[in-house]
């Protein structure tokens, strides 16, 4: 690189870094992803995936910069003016790569530390982080800013920059998982499957390779120049070939990580997390332990143990297990999952268990356990709530049911008001605890509850809908 | 100059290649989405919606490239007003630029697998409403400059409107699959959100008052 060349790229790079384009892009990128993350828990197999999929943003923004830098010598009017400067198209085509790629690098790693360190606020991140895919991020924004140069050089037009990029976006998303796309983006949270993610950064640096060369060979076809292309296409093939022949870009292989689990007892209770989300288990104890505090000691026994299960292991655990998922929240988004958790084991001291696989689709209103369920929610903080679930029979018909943190169990304001004005009393534990055998039982009734828990004037109690709970 | 003189030579003076591009990258992919991908009629009729969708905005914002006259600047003294030359203009981008996706719609049409309904009317929606997009979001920046930067602008506001809306959730999601129950009243909403680039058209199609 000579002198000129060098001039020019820094020129080039300054002229990048002010770009309003690459800018927008990368605010877009970070508040996207940010806000998107802001209330989950980092799992970093997911995170780090797709960090690598919204820097893409960055590379596009790149990718538009450097197009529209390379495009000024196809500009109406350009060509006489450049033809007096200092070096050729090809000279200028260098200098455009140079700053676009360093630039890119340097912009796109920036954004995505920070995004990383965001997701480090009040977290406890679980799951397998692979550098690899966070680099191929990098990688594939600065491949882009690369296509940004080639695409100018070979369609000079200005519609070839967005239409590359919508079919890229297009390609992206419709191959699915395809290991010689760029970018290989997951659908879901269902579980922790490997990737070839090592091999598929070594596809991509030599895709890189490729295009880089391919932004120059256009206007100075040397040997060496042409030599290189044959180099870097051999590079793809080789790469692509192995990347291809990878165990993990044939099948889906759920990761080692997710095969055991850790299984430890606190305070009576089991938990059971797969290995790289054992840090979460102090999270739901947190959760759990305040309902068993309020659990009279002697029914404290037999409870069911806390198992984390994923979508392809359903089956995982004893059918009284209460099970939770590879995701939890932070911020204020853990409150769903922390309820659903309590409320599974609330729903099983009263005597409906099956956690929150267990069909019951049946109303809690009028019997006296509803009150106990609630007021374990409540005692620990949590504010229970009823909602509308839809599940689709086999021909796709949507079916409403009502549901709550208890499973398919819906109950009503009578239950929700006792189960507050036994909160309020300064000895609800030992109102409840002196009855208990009775309030759990289905046969008791509100107004039983309301005599023995020394609850007067309670509102009427509603009429049940649908089948009472058994 | 009689209307079918100006829109001769509107036709052969605007820039089609960005169009001509536009709709040779629309063709791949609705050649690459017969040949070469799922043919389960879920997965094709799902497929080829995508690419309609997609031909759609590349195609119009390559329609919008035809917008630009370089020459505008010196037609300052020219006794027609600047609304008829824009119009002609718009008119004839849109025609042309139309024609070109209603070839794409042709194909998707013979490639619907054949035990689903082609949903003809709420895909023209989507068409024009996107071709019409295009136009009006090339043709505000027109008023300004007369040249590349607003074709620029003009896709990059396009575009960024279309990321938008896939932000867009519920309800409002704008690009349901053919055979979605909701079909008929997501598309009776494309129809009543077309007013709205028409309305912008409108206004920067005015005549430009030279300050």
């Amino acid at each position: 690189m000579n002198h000129a060349v060098r001039q020019l790229a820094l020129f080039e790079a300054k002229l990048l870094l002010r770009s309003p384009v690459l800018w927008t892009s990368v605010a877009a990128m970070l508040s996207w992803r940010t806000f998107g993350t802001w209330r989950t828990m980092p799992v970093w197999h997911v995170e780090t995936v797709q960090t690598a999929t919204a820097v893409t943003l960055v590379g596009a923004g790149a990718f538009i910069a450097t197009n529209l830098a390379a495009l000024r010598d196809s500009r109406p009017g350009l060509a006489e003016l450049l033809s007096t400067v200092p070096g050729g198209r090809a000279a200028r085509s260098v200098a455009i790569l140079v700053a676009g790629m360093v630039v890119t690098a340097v912009v796109s790693a920036l954004a995505c530390a920070v995004h990383l360190v965001s997701l480090l606020i009040a977290s406890v991140p679980a799951g397998r982080f692979d550098a690899y895919e966070v680099l191929a991020g990098v990688v594939v924004a600065v491949l882009m800013a690369a296509a940004g140069v080639a695409v100018a050089r070979w369609v000079p037009s200005l519609i070839a920059a967005p239409a590359v990029l919508v079919v890229y976006v297009w390609a992206v998303f419709q191959t699915g998982r395809n290991w010689l796309m760029p970018l290989v983006p997951i659908a879901g949270v269902s579980g922790d499957f490997s990737r070839p993610s090592g091999w598929h950064l070594v596809y991509l640096t030599a895709l890189l390779a490729l295009i880089t060369v391919l932004g120059v060979v256009r206007d100075r076809r040397s040997r060496v120049t042409v030599a290189a292309v044959g180099v870097s296409l051999a590079g793809v093939v080789a790469s692509g070939t192995a990347t291809l022949a990878q165990p993990e870009a044939r099948a889906r292989v759920l990761d080692a990580s997710q095969a055991g689990q850790v299984c430890r007892r606190l305070n009576g209770m089991e938990y059971c997390a797969y290995a790289r989300f054992a840090g979460w288990i102090p999270i739901w104890q947190g959760v759990i332990d305040p309902i068993v505090r309020a659990i009279p000691p002697d029914r404290r026994s037999g409870l069911p143990g806390i198992v984390q299960v994923s979508a392809g292991q359903r089956s995982r655990g004893g059918a009284a297990d209460i099970t939770t998922g590879l995701a939890w929240g932070r911020n204020g988004g853990e409150a769903p999952l922390a309820r659903s958790m309590a409320g599974q084991l609330a729903a099983t001291v009263i005597g409906l268990p099956g956690g929150s696989r267990a069909f019951h689709n049946c109303d809690l209103r009028g019997q006296a356990r509803a009150v106990v369920a609630l007021w374990l929610l409540k005692q620990a903080g949590l504010e229970p709530g009823t909602y509308e679930r839809t599940f689709y029979d086999v021909s796709n018909r949507p079916m409403a049911y009502r549901a709550s943190d208890f499973g398919l169990i819906d109950y009503g304001q009578a239950e929700l008001a006792a189960a507050d004005r036994v909160l309020a009393a300064r000895d609800s534990r030992e109102r409840l605890w002196a009855h208990w055998r009775t309030l759990v039982s289905p046969e008791t009734s509100m107004a039983t509850a309301a005599c023995l828990l020394r609850l007067d004037s309670l509102p009427p109690a509603e009429n049940v809908r649908g089948t009472p709970c058994r | 100059m009689p209307l079918t003189t100006t829109l001769k030579f509107s036709t052969r003076a605007a820039n089609w290649n960005p169009l001509v591009i536009a709709w040779a990258v629309s063709i791949v992919l609705i050649v690459v989405t017969v040949a070469a991908m799922n043919p389960h009629p879920v997965n094709r009729m799902a497929n080829l919606t995508i690419c309609l969708r997609v031909s759609a905005i590349i195609i119009g914002i390559g329609a919008a490239f035809a917008l630009i006259d370089v020459m505008e600047p010196t037609f300052a003294a020219a006794p027609r007003p600047r609304r008829r030359r824009r119009w002609i203009r718009t008119g004839v981008a849109f025609v042309i630029g139309g024609t070109a996706w209603l070839v794409i719609l042709a194909g998707a049409w013979a490639a619907f697998p054949a035990t689903m309904t082609f949903p003809g009317p709420g895909f023209l929606a989507e068409g024009g409403m996107c071709v019409l997009t295009a136009l009006a979001a090339t043709a505000v920046p027109l008023r300004r400059r007369s040249d590349w930067t607003a074709g620029v602008m003009g896709c990059a506001l396009t575009l960024t409107l279309c990321v938008a809306t896939l932000f867009l959730t519920g309800p409002a999601w704008p690009w349901p699959w053919a055979g979605d129950p909701v079909w008929d009243t997501v598309h009776a909403r494309w129809l009543g959100v077309l007013p709205i680039p028409i309305a912008v058209l409108l206004h920067a199609n005015r005549d430009v008052v030279l300050t």
